[in-house]
């Protein structure tokens, strides 16, 4: 019964959203829309689950002395810091703020900002004329990379112009291929949670 | 010329902060020529009356900041010199802080009141269901509040905009990064709902979202950083944008540099080997 009813439900929640979204006369029903107010409600208390839930598993790591238990320690202090402080003084207040300001966005800017780094030491490394292929690969990629910018145009003008033809010609043909690709998949894996062969989500039963 | 195979990392990684410091403190301000998605951008928003509803998704968090505040700073200057209308959502839980205060010194600018010319509803869980929810009814996906905490019920332009619509909205766009972004907008507030949608992505993210707009399924882009300074022309405001786009300049072309250097290495070691 853990099992199937899950499962059980999962099948009618995809029916009704499956259902409601082909035939008119069953939109109508308010189906999807009920369906969406009860995935948000769920949505909002999954927040919690995962604020206990973390709390849970990074306390065990503290308990244990695990290997680099002290950034545990820096999670939960941060977790709960800053959720008691918006919650007491509201996500306005200037101190809740300040967090933000000051730690989230620049922690947050300088991963991104690390990316360019490792991309200008990996183009270098790797952008190599071993093959034709790679040949064709090398020369669209540095093609596009300073089309994009507007230095290209300065080097040779009309430059971006060659450059949103790749873009559009040759790049949207590969693209659409695998988004119509992915989505196929996408809709097998659908049709197998619905028909319950896909039994993963319900805690790796296979 | 072999050595050129074997560039230290750390002097790979110092030049490429000169190079972009370099750029971000004296601006070089190359011509930005201005490319088809933003343009079509620029003109659907020209063609809006004065008073149309602009729904607009701040789905990303600060780690993209540098290419999307740019973004988002110049459609607003345009919103507002146009005179519309704009509703704010998030389905990213530090998107409705950014909208906030991005848009908060634009609107003083131009004399907008929060509640009758913008409202920021703020982040809102749910994802897509969110979205859809909010097509039936804003004040359900929001459950009644505003980034703020305020109801929705004391806010003037919540009585205008009811539900995520072609009948109540002229234009929606969405500024992400990812999942959620521009494929549940493109499922829900496009194919479903028929609404005129617009797509402010990262640079990297161009590839992937092109063919929508190549389809007719986005009315226009911001491609990038790019984008964003190409808007900021047309606009006619002065904004982080160029010089960003300054930076991306120098830094495409020190990574061209740098393959190019590689490349002779590679072919010059490979000569040698073949002669031996």
């Amino acid at each position: 019964m853990k099992k199937e009813l899950p499962m059980v439900l999962a099948t009618i929640a995809a029916l009704s959203v499956l259902l409601s979204q082909y035939f008119f006369a069953i939109n109508q029903l308010g189906w999807l829309d009920s369906l969406d107010k009860v995935y948000n409600m769920m949505a909002a208390l999954a927040i919690g689950l995962g604020l206990v839930n973390l709390t849970v598993v990074h306390s065990g790591y503290i308990r244990r002395k695990r290997e680099h238990w002290w950034a545990s320690v820096v999670l939960l202090v941060c977790l709960w810091g800053y959720t008691v402080l918006s919650l007491v003084l509201g996500n306005d207040h200037a101190f809740v703020d300040w967090f933000y300001q000051h730690l989230i966005v620049p922690a947050d800017s300088t991963l991104y900002g690390m990316v360019s780094f490792f991309i200008t030491v990996a183009a270098y490394r790797v952008f190599r004329v071993r093959t034709l292929e790679a040949t064709i690969l090398l020369a669209s990629a540095v093609f596009v990379l300073l089309g994009t910018a507007p230095i290209g145009d300065v080097i040779v003008p009309g430059w971006s112009t060659a450059r949103q033809w790749i873009l559009d010609v040759p790049n949207t043909g590969g693209m659409r291929g695998i988004i119509i690709g992915t989505y196929l998949g996408a809709w097998a894996t659908a049709l197998r949670v619905m028909l319950g062969l896909e039994r993963a989500h319900l805690g790796g039963a296979g | 010329m072999q050595a050129l195979l074997k560039i230290d990392t750390r002097l790979i990684y110092l030049l490429t902060f000169v190079v972009v410091a370099v750029a971000v403190l004296a601006t070089l301000g190359l011509p930005v020529r201005v490319t088809p998605p933003t343009k079509a951008l620029y003109d659907f928003v020209e063609k809006l009356p004065a008073g149309t509803l602009v729904w607009v998704g701040m789905d990303y968090g600060p780690g993209s900041k540098s290419e999307l505040d740019p973004q988002v700073v110049a459609f607003f200057h345009h919103v507002f010199k146009k005179d519309l209308k704009v509703v704010i959502h998030s389905m990213w839980t530090m998107g409705g802080k950014i909208g906030q205060e991005l848009v908060e010194p634009i609107a003083a600018q131009y004399g907008k009141e929060y509640g009758r010319d913008w409202v920021n509803l703020g982040y809102k869980p749910g994802n897509e269901t969110n979205l859809r929810l909010c097509t039936s009814s804003i004040k359900e996906c929001a459950a009644n509040v505003d980034h703020l905490g305020s109801s929705l019920d004391h806010l003037p332009l919540m009585q205008q905009a009811r539900a995520l619509d072609k009948n109540t909205f002229g234009l929606a766009i969405t500024f992400n990064t990812g999942t959620p972004g521009i494929r549940e907008y493109l499922a829900i507030v496009q194919a479903e709902k028929q609404l005129a949608l617009a797509d402010g992505t990262l640079q990297m993210s161009v590839p992937e979202d092109i063919p929508f707009f190549q389809s007719g399924q986005l009315v226009g882009m911001f491609p990038g950083v790019r984008g964003a300074a190409e808007y900021e022309v047309l606009v006619g405001v002065k904004g982080a944008a160029v010089k960003a786009a300054d930076g991306q300049s120098l830094a495409a072309l020190y990574v061209a540099i740098l393959v190019i250097l590689g490349n002779i290495g590679y072919l010059t070691a490979r000569r040698a080997a073949t002669a031996q």
